[in-house]
């Protein structure tokens, strides 16, 4: 704001305006033709509680097993000279890109009734809340990966280096180094995880089906409620959008900050 | 800062971009200006119509190669809603006659006679080849380990499968809903459910599942409307002579014999 020279181009910001109003406009129109009077009775119909209650337990489980399992595969890539890390790396964030309804057919192949597993234990993973946690990680784990593994790129080689050369094992130098200074990186990565868990759609229903109170999440409840009460729908994607402006909110620091 | 031409650029850029999209959106719906160049029908169909009328827009365009047929096919309630918001329709062809309420009354104008069914489709419980859960009968369905697939309540599907469970009085014990019937009858030819709801029609695509019998499903109508026909002639998009013309006969050669033969063989009922 400062500068006295023009940072930016005239151009380039009617451009940028242009872009704004493309992603603004939808979001504004859902506030302003959102039913409001009737949003508190959607809100509190025992539907809209049972997809509640499953999208937290879904939700929260995917971050918590991200977490889990995302902070180990961080620091192999950010730390590890093993051999087949750019294929690791790409299996990890390939859920990034490719369409959730693919990811859902893949987990069906692997995990479903009649996958090997499957035949083998008896049952499927498909169908079930496990199943929409299973989903809802393979998609949201990336987020978390990716935000660990660029904050360890940019902690100092040396803090490690003079502990390595005062006798601290590695596994001690990752407990005691690497992981206090990705801290902030891990609980933002969970954050964006548990966000993407949180409206993960296409991979849920495709593996672990439409089940109410089973693995019907918010969104698929959305779904739901477009074809019979467009209404609840409405308030449905209103929570979510309160959800997500407040995720951006507990973000805003990490980001917008300067 | 220079406000106004900022705001001008803006609006010019904005101008550009949307001309951009709409044009890669939809070709020229007007017909008429050049001779060479067949009249476009848009015809609007169910997805459990996805064969039967890829089928008879071939025969169709055979027979007529002045009119081309364009499918949009996709649920019915899901079709309804984009009509509503001016999507360009010149036929809309849902599962069940009950959609039509879904549409505004603009634009199923009173003038419109009431639509003649032309053909009816029934629902069938169907189970993964082989019946690997030995379902017999429907009251299989009320135990809590046996999953079921239906469509979500509210389109076509989901309506009748909820009717003819009501007069059977059963319910449900695990159920997984879908959006469509095609991903009921997928689910089921993947072994993921133990039983599903589909169109008789469904299941006689797929080799791979076993109907059971002894579901009594309420008949789906079908209809075919002509919404071109009711549209003023000074609307947003041009309806030429030749485009409500093409799209009458269309909507009369989903009636006519050739298109009957299709449907029969395709496991359709007569009206």
């Amino acid at each position: 704001m400062s500068s006295s020279i023009r940072a930016v181009p005239r151009s380039v910001v009617a451009v940028g305006i242009v872009g704004v109003t493309v992603l603004a406009v939808p979001l504004a129109a859902i506030i302003f033709e959102a039913p409001w009077a009737e949003v508190g009775s959607h809100l509190g119909s025992a539907e809209t509680k049972s997809a509640i209650r499953v999208s937290m337990i879904v939700s929260f489980s995917a971050a918590a097993l991200s977490v889990l399992l995302g902070v180990p595969l961080a620091f192999i890539l950010a730390r590890s000279n093993i051999r087949g890390k750019a294929l690791l790396r790409t299996v990890i964030t390939v859920p990034l890109v490719l369409p959730p309804v693919v990811t859902g057919v893949a987990l069906l192949a692997g995990f479903g009734r009649r996958s090997v597993l499957g035949q083998l234990l008896g049952f499927g993973l498909s169908n079930s809340m496990t199943g929409a946690i299973l989903a809802a990680t393979i998609v949201a784990m990336p987020f978390l990966v990716l935000s660990v593994e660029g904050s360890l790129h940019s902690i100092d080689p040396d803090y490690e280096r003079v502990a390595a050369a005062f006798g601290a094992p590695p596994l001690a130098r990752w407990w005691r180094i690497g992981l206090p200074l990705s801290r902030s990186a891990i609980l933002a990565g969970a954050v964006l995880a548990w966000a993407r868990a949180l409206g993960e759609f296409g991979a849920t229903i495709t593996f672990a089906g439409n089940i109410a109170g089973v693995s019907r999440t918010l969104p698929l409840e959305i779904a739901v409620a477009l074809e019979s009460d467009p209404g609840r729908a409405t308030a449905v994607s209103l929570l979510m959008l309160g959800v997500s402006l407040v995720v951006l909110v507990t973000l805003r620091d990490r980001w917008i900050r300067r | 800062m220079d406000i106004v031409r900022l705001a001008t650029t803006s609006a010019l850029v904005g101008l550009i971009v949307a001309g951009g999209v709409s044009s890669c959106g939809f070709g020229s719906g007007t017909a008429g200006l050049d001779d060479a160049r067949p009249t476009t029908v848009d015809v609007y169909a169910a997805s459990s119509l996805t064969d039967v009328y890829s089928e008879i827009e071939q025969r169709f365009e055979d027979a007529n190669p002045d009119i081309d047929i364009r499918l949009n096919l996709a649920g019915s309630s899901t079709l309804a809603r984009q009509i509503n918001d001016g999507a360009p329709a010149d036929v809309f062809a849902p599962a069940d006659l009950s959609i039509l309420d879904q549409l505004e009354p603009n634009i199923i104008q009173a003038s419109v006679t009431p639509p003649e069914p032309y053909a009816k489709n029934r629902l069938v419980l169907v189970v993964p080849a082989g019946n690997p859960q030995s379902i017999e009968q429907l009251i299989r369905l009320e135990q809590s380990d046996i999953l079921t697939a239906k469509c979500i309540s509210g389109v076509p599907c989901g309506d009748a499968t909820d009717r003819g469970l009501a007069s059977a009085g059963i319910e449900l014990g695990l159920v997984t809903e879908e959006t469509n019937v095609r991903s009921v009858l997928a689910k089921v030819v993947a072994g993921e459910v133990d039983a599903g709801f589909v169109y008789q029609t469904d299941a006689k695509v797929a080799a791979e599942v076993n109907v059971v019998e002894g579901f009594d499903s309420p008949a789906v109508q079908l209809v075919a409307i002509d919404l071109n026909a009711s549209r003023p002639p000074d609307s947003a998009r041009s309806s030429s002579v030749e485009s409500k013309e093409a799209s009458a006969r269309f909507v009369s050669y989903i009636g006519s014999e050739q298109a009957e033969t299709i449907l029969t063989s395709a496991g359709f009922e007569q009206p």
